[in-house]
């Protein structure tokens, strides 16, 4: 059965630009190889944690809305829990169609923080 | 003899429930990724608000509870906020 699914990924906020494209592009292809397809993706760009995740205070968060198996997510899963470069992760199934979220960058909170 | 008391002790009486926003609202969506709207339903110290103080009724209260712990494990929200005296 097809169901829709949400991805959100925290990868580590000292990736060069370069290393960030390259993740994001293996986590397509994660989702690609499970036979999903992606829907839509969004970039939160980088925001200041409410707590340390791994030691680290900020993070690069990335959306995945993708279309997969049931059995899609765990296989997902398995083949983050491996890279280390991902802080976090969380799927959930998604009820509603897609719309964009209200997550813009927040780029004024880290202008405060740069200036402290 | 007491007297018998026939209206409700001052302060005592019944209040009125708030109504919840969502059911008054139906196009109001409860996400994890809305922080701004859950942050509304946290307290100071990062605690999720009871429904007696929102007046959320217990149907969204369940889907608001689930969706603030999704923000907090992906560290948009805190799991809890010292305060200091």
């Amino acid at each position: 059965m097809k169901r829709t699914y949400e991805l959100v990924v925290i990868t580590r906020p000292s990736l060069e630009t370069g290393e960030q494209e390259a993740l994001i592009e293996k986590i397509r292809d994660y989702i690609l190889s499970t036979n999903g397809k992606i829907i839509a993706e969004e970039d939160w760009g980088l925001r200041k944690f409410s707590y340390p995740i791994k030691k680290f205070d900020t993070g690069h968060y990335r959306l995945f809305v993708f279309d997969g198996k049931e059995t899609s997510p765990k296989k997902i899963e398995a083949s983050l829990r491996l890279n280390e470069n991902i802080l976090r992760h969380l799927i959930v199934h998604r009820e509603k169609s897609y719309s964009p979220s209200p997550m813009a960058p927040k780029l004024e909170e880290l202008d405060e923080e740069a200036e402290n | 003899m007491k007297k018998r008391r026939t209206k409700p002790r001052r302060g005592h009486e019944t209040r009125r429930r708030k109504p919840c926003r969502f059911c008054q609202n139906p196009s109001l969506e409860i996400d994890y990724k809305n922080i701004e709207l859950l942050r509304q339903f946290v307290s100071e110290r990062g605690k999720i608000k009871a429904r007696r103080v929102t007046g959320t009724c217990a149907r969204h209260q369940r889907k608001l509870a689930i969706a603030i712990k999704r923000a907090r494990f992906l560290g948009l929200l805190p799991y809890h906020v010292y305060v200091y005296r």
